[in-house]
């Protein structure tokens, strides 16, 4: 082992396919196969197998999203303070924007019933001094209550713990000894907000139970690779802590997306872009790079669970999305999708309803004889017919381009949301489409918003598993210290951060990452009165950084006002190697493979040399995935054979 | 229609509705108190040149009628010209534009960029600021005159560039007990004005001046076809109903709000004539919350519900009497309309409403937002203002039960949490839990309130403005009605003294305001 660099193999699994990955003696392998839902592991174990195995696995799963998304949790007994048991079930008191105008609001997930709520008789202070001890006979009667509940995992989450975690703890002692796993919530996430707080502690320990098992097992059919596993803020954790903090999973697949999309960017110099993929059902958009920010808070099924995240939004428009007239005659595309069964009627299994992929078949973006995944084959006359059924008095070529312009339409407001609501302009950044069907909007989109370039990554179709080689493990902590500026603000920071950082990394190289970290700590601040943190660096001169800050979002600051440190996060980042992905260039010159029924020509991607150029409108295909190169753009194929696309004028 | 103009028409409801979204997230992001970017307690909206709403970004469906007035108000007013480039103008006076003193309204005209810069439209928000003046820190306490509220500001225009409203700014500043969040929450409003300028410039600039006005009243009369559409799911005819306000906390008790509700194929007309005279006490509303109410129980009804804009509001008609409790006149404290009496407008608008769509309207809901307000010294010497609404029951309906602990009808805002409230304030939150058998029985139950109880470590000073503390929300069919709701003082011993519903008054150190809120009502559906 220690002669040569570790062999890693990287495998997402999506609801559909499972993709991956590996570098061995300086060669890319991929593979695609379908996925195994019923038992995801498998084929993650089959695709390594292809690949002839690995020492690492950097893995990218849902099986935690999914858990949380369907609701299937383990038994878990909440513990709080006196008084406070219902907090999971007020949430924060309101009902979901959506529902503002609804005679039948939804009602609150509280993720644990009443019934498995207790309390304990103590009282913690907003400074952390005891108000009402937590006493040694209240401990033994609260686990012996929690006992009779039979619970598969027990989450703690006592008012203020997370300025003196000695509660928690004193509870842990009898806890354990229940033999469940018991997630803390001063360990989890100490930071203040007890709704949040508690909601992620409880959603933690619902989903021990289920990840332990599936990462134990797939740990043992994988042999003698060892898991890792992609976490939501755009890292990788041991098996072991992982299996701890599943919550910190609930984003894993997209985030290797977002590191495929941050290599493509950093190989073409490109310092800000917008990863954006298409999918069936929804599309994600995601700031990268230079202005991209890690959100201290994971929305996932309503839940806003807090624990660090890529900052990816999610809407509910894809290519399944079905397009409708409403009663007053104006065209809509979704949100009732298709989904991946039946699917848009061009898949040709029945599905009778018009889709967005449809609209794009019958123009002619997607040619007719492309497979998806290599696999599936397309039913041009089955779309047609579907849009022919939405309107019989038009031609099925215009509704089909309505339907495009009104889905650009809402996928336009998706990206704005994440750029310039941000404060932060569009005319210089990238939009970097990857998914199967990214490429098929992407110069739309980035005309609409006003975007130069489009670039489009090698196989876009595995960059969520190409992404998690170019990853380095990491962990994220953090603590609310509500602490006010004053002259040992810094200082006091600085040893938490510190005191966290050192945690972070020896549980880092407890599960044996070596080599050396990167530390990161920063500060959420606020003006006193305020409450919405903005992170800055911290550093002796972190007031000033944070009033700049607040000039820059806010347009304003208040450089004389009293601040105070709200929470302090560290990162800790084990060093990786940076390398390029190997690859071959074509030779010759880029001829198209056949032309399209529209006479657009249609080229293979690999087929395309290195330096070569195409003038829109053109079609460029590889295995699963599909570009269409407008009129008034062109596209050349970058040294790191990337398509570059831009506007010609 | 066309195929051209369906799409035309999608495509410029996504820019639009953006666009307010756009300028609400400028304003929550940019905001300095609690109230707007914890509680989220604002509204964003883009008008047409003639004043005309073109969309919302409704938080509050409080704000939903309210904010067409504001503009309405501002361009009429005879000493502003909103017919030139950078002007702002600000309102809260409830009788010329606002609805109560601490909403806050910002409109600005949105001219194109360019050369030859044309009028496009107008641009407004509304927050919630948590003090402006007044006899009561928060200016949400029991008074009996509006003077006492706070401080009223007409329709007034600010020049960005110009020392007179420097001025305004400064007179603003020094009538609240929070001048520097003011200033704070005051340039946030400007900032989200500034972004939905840009945007509806941008969204004008894609289809052209005379597309955007065919295109725009192509969206009017879009809204109304599907409105009226909806209103043709309903039995066709003339209802009426009528509910009752507890108290005015002013010794007026009963307080009576009568509608006649007549439903035609082509239109929905609510008739508030009989309700009762404006009272002394602090729960009069103006006109525009009363058409908010009425809208927004129109908008319940409809699936799919149509674009929220000025062809909606075509189609409901809402008369009624200058000088009564639902249009007060001046000079009447008007704190409460906003927040407590628009609720009993809607339960109206619902009971009546249920006569033309039978079984499809639930139970009330809890018919208050409990407006609590903590205010005093704290052991440093700073003064601080504690402002909350809190949570209750939702009404059941024929299929589901009603949801425990949220906000219900008018208002949709987050609560403070407990960790961030005690953190800030001298106060101590005990208890939050759901107050249980508190909703309504029936097949379906009503939801269940909340009880909150607060203890402050110094003396202080209490406002209570709620409602639903005698009449029970009503359950439908035979189902139960939810509990009424409670509020009480426990002092030091831990003995308890009842409140009213309306009140304020002193706690001294030791002392814990416990607030019980009400259920919702059950549904047992009843053949017909």
């Amino acid at each position: 082992m220690a002669a040569r660099s570790p062999v890693i193999a990287a495998i997402d699994v999506g609801g559909t396919f499972t993709d991956a990955c590996v570098v061995r003696d300086n060669r890319l392998l991929t593979c695609k196969i379908p996925s195994t839902p019923d038992d995801p592991g498998h084929a993650v174990a089959t695709a390594l197998e292809r690949l002839g195995g690995a020492d690492i696995l950097v893995h990218g799963t849902t099986v935690a999203t999914n858990a949380l998304l369907e609701g299937k949790l383990g038994r878990v007994v909440f513990i709080t303070t006196q008084g406070f048991r219902d907090v999971l079930a007020i949430g924060r008191q309101n009902r979901d924007p959506a529902d503002l105008y609804s005679l039948e609001p939804a009602p609150r997930n509280p993720l644990v019933p009443r019934e498995l709520r207790l309390e304990a008789q103590e009282r913690m202070e907003p400074d952390g001094s005891v108000a009402r001890k937590l006493t040694k006979q209240e401990c033994v009667r609260v686990a012996a209550t929690a006992r009779a509940l039979k619970p598969e995992a027990i989450a703690v989450c006592l008012l203020h713990s997370y300025a003196n975690p000695a509660h928690e703890r004193a509870l842990l002692r009898e806890l354990g000894k229940l033999g469940v796993p018991v997630t803390l919530s001063s360990e989890l996430a100490p930071e203040f907000r007890e709704y949040e707080r508690s909601l992620v502690t409880a959603a933690n320990a619902g989903l021990v139970p289920k990840m332990r098992d599936y990462i134990g097992g797939l740990q043992t059919r994988v042999v003698p690779a060892r898991v890792v596993l992609m976490h939501s803020a755009g890292g990788w954790l041991p098996a072991e802590l992982a299996a701890q903090e599943p919550v910190k999973l609930a984003l894993s697949g997209p985030a290797g997306g977002i590191a495929g999309v941050r290599a493509a960017l950093e190989l073409e110099g490109i310092e800000s872009g917008v990863a954006f993929d298409i999918g069936g059902t929804s599309t994600d958009v995601s700031l990268v790079g230079k202005h991209s920010e890690l959100r201290s808070e994971t929305p996932i099924a309503g839940l806003p669970l807090r624990t660090p995240s890529l900052d990816i939004h999610t809407i509910g428009a894809g290519g399944g999305s079905i397009a409708w007239f409403d009663a007053g005659g104006v065209l809509h595309v979704g949100p009732e999708s298709a989904g991946a069964n039946p699917g848009p009627a061009c898949y040709g299994r029945g599905g009778k309803l018009a889709t967005l992929s449809d609209a794009l078949l019958e123009l002619g973006r997607i040619p007719r004889s492309l497979r998806l995944g290599g696999e599936l084959e397309l039913h041009p006359k089955r779309a047609t017919e579907a849009l022919r059924r939405l309107d019989k008095s038009i031609q099925p070529k215009k509704i089909a381009e309505a339907i495009v312009r009104v889905a650009l339409a809402g996928i336009e407001r998706a990206l704005r949301r994440v750029t310039v609501e941000r404060g932060h302009k569009a005319d210089s950044m990238a939009l970097v489409p990857f998914g199967g069907a990214g490429g098929l909007l992407a110069c739309d989109l980035a005309e609409l918003l006003g975007m130069p370039q489009v670039l489009v990554p090698r196989a876009p179709g595995l960059l969520c598993a190409l992404g998690m080689l170019h990853t380095p493990a990491s962990r994220d902590l953090s603590r609310t210290l509500l602490i006010p500026e004053s002259g040992n603000a810094y200082s006091f920071a600085r040893s938490q951060g510190e005191a966290l950082a050192k945690r972070a990394k020896t549980e880092l190289k407890a599960s044996g990452i070596a080599g050396r970290f990167d530390t990161h700590i920063s500060v959420d601040a606020r003006y006193v009165g305020q409450s919405f943190e903005l992170n800055v660096p911290l550093s002796k001169s972190w007031k000033r950084e944070f009033n700049r800050a607040h000039e820059r979002q806010f347009h304003f600051d208040r450089g004389d006002a009293q601040a105070e440190i709200v929470n302090v996060r560290v990162r800790v980042e084990a060093r990786g190697r940076s390398f390029t992905l190997p690859f071959e260039s074509a030779s010759g010159k880029a001829i198209p493979v056949r032309r399209s029924t529209g006479g657009v020509p249609v080229y293979s991607r690999d087929a395309l040399p290195v330096g070569s150029w195409l003038n829109g409108p053109a079609i460029v295909t590889e295995l699963s995935s599909c570009l269409y190169l407008k009129r008034g753009w062109v596209l050349k194929v970058t040294p790191a054979g990337q398509l570059m696309l831009l506007r010609a004028n | 229609m066309d195929v051209k103009t369906a799409t035309e028409i999608a495509v410029l409801h996504h820019a639009l509705v953006g666009a307010a979204e756009e300028m609400g997230e400028a304003l929550k992001r940019s905001a300095y108190s609690p109230n707007i970017k914890e509680r989220r307690d604002y509204s964003c909206a883009l008008f047409d040149a003639e004043g005309r709403l073109l969309a919302q970004a409704a938080h509050l469906p409080v704000h939903l009628g309210s904010m067409p007035a504001s503009v309405t108000s501002v361009l009429a007013h005879p000493s502003i010209n909103m017919k030139r480039r950078h002007t702002y103008a600000i309102v809260n006076d409830p009788f010329n534009g606002g609805t109560h003193l601490p909403d806050l309204t910002m409109v600005a005209s949105a001219f194109s960029y360019g050369d030859r810069p044309r009028l496009l439209g107008y641009v407004a928000n509304r927050a919630h600021h948590a003090d402006i003046g007044g006899a009561a820190p928060g200016s949400m306490s029991p008074q009996t005159d509006l003077i006492a509220e706070g401080l009223v500001i007409p329709p007034t225009m600010i020049k960005l560039e110009d020392d007179t409203s420097k001025d305004v700014w400064e007179l603003i500043k020094a009538n609240t007990r929070t001048p520097a969040e003011r200033e704070g929450d005051l340039w946030a409003q400007i900032a989200a004005c500034d972004r939905g300028m840009h945007r509806l410039d941008e969204i004008v600039k894609r289809v052209g001046q005379s597309g955007f006005k065919r295109l725009c009243n192509a969206l009017f009369k879009h809204s109304a076809t599907l409105l009226r559409k909806n209103l043709q799911s309903l039995k066709a005819g003339t209802y009426t109903a009528e509910d009752t306000l507890d108290d005015d906390g002013a010794g007026t008790m009963d307080i009576p709000i009568k509608l006649e509700l007549t439903v035609s194929r082509s239109k929905i007309t609510f008739d508030f004539s009989g309700s009762s005279a404006q009272v002394r006490g602090g729960v009069n509303a103006v006109r525009a919350v009363t058409e908010s109410a009425a809208f927004y129980s129109v908008l319940c009804l409809c699936d799919p519900k149509p674009p929220v804009n000025h062809g909606c509001f075509r189609c409901i008609e809402v008369i009624t009497q200058p000088g009564t409790v639902v249009d007060a006149r001046r000079p009447a404290p008007v704190a409460g309309g906003n927040v407590e009496t628009s609720q009993r407008i809607v339960d109206v608008c619902f009971a009546a409403l249920e006569q033309a769509a039978p079984r499809r309207i639930p139970a009330q809901s809890q018919g208050t937002m409990n407006n609590l307000t903590i205010g005093g010294t704290a052991p440093d010497g700073e003064p601080f203002t504690y402002y909350e609404t809190i949570a209750g029951g939702c009404g059941a309906g024929a299929n589901h039960d009603g949801a425990d602990a949220t906000h219900s009808h008018m208002t949709n805002t987050l609560n403070t949490p407990v960790e961030a409230l005690e953190h800030a304030y001298p106060l101590r939150v005990e208890e939050y839990s759901l107050r249980e058998n508190s909703g309504g029985d029936g097949k379906h139950k009503g939801g269940n309130g909340v009880v909150r109880r607060v203890r402050t470590l110094v003396d202080a000073q209490f406002g209570l403005l709620t409602e639903r503390r005698i009449h029970a929300p009503r359950g439908t069919g035979k189902g139960r009605p939810g509990r009424p709701g409670i509020n009480q003082i426990l002092d030091v011993q831990g003995d308890t003294e009842q409140l009213d519903g309306k009140c304020s008054g002193e706690l001294r150190a030791g002392e814990a305001i416990d607030i019980r809120t009400p259920g919702g009502g059950g549904c047992s559906p009843t053949r017909r």
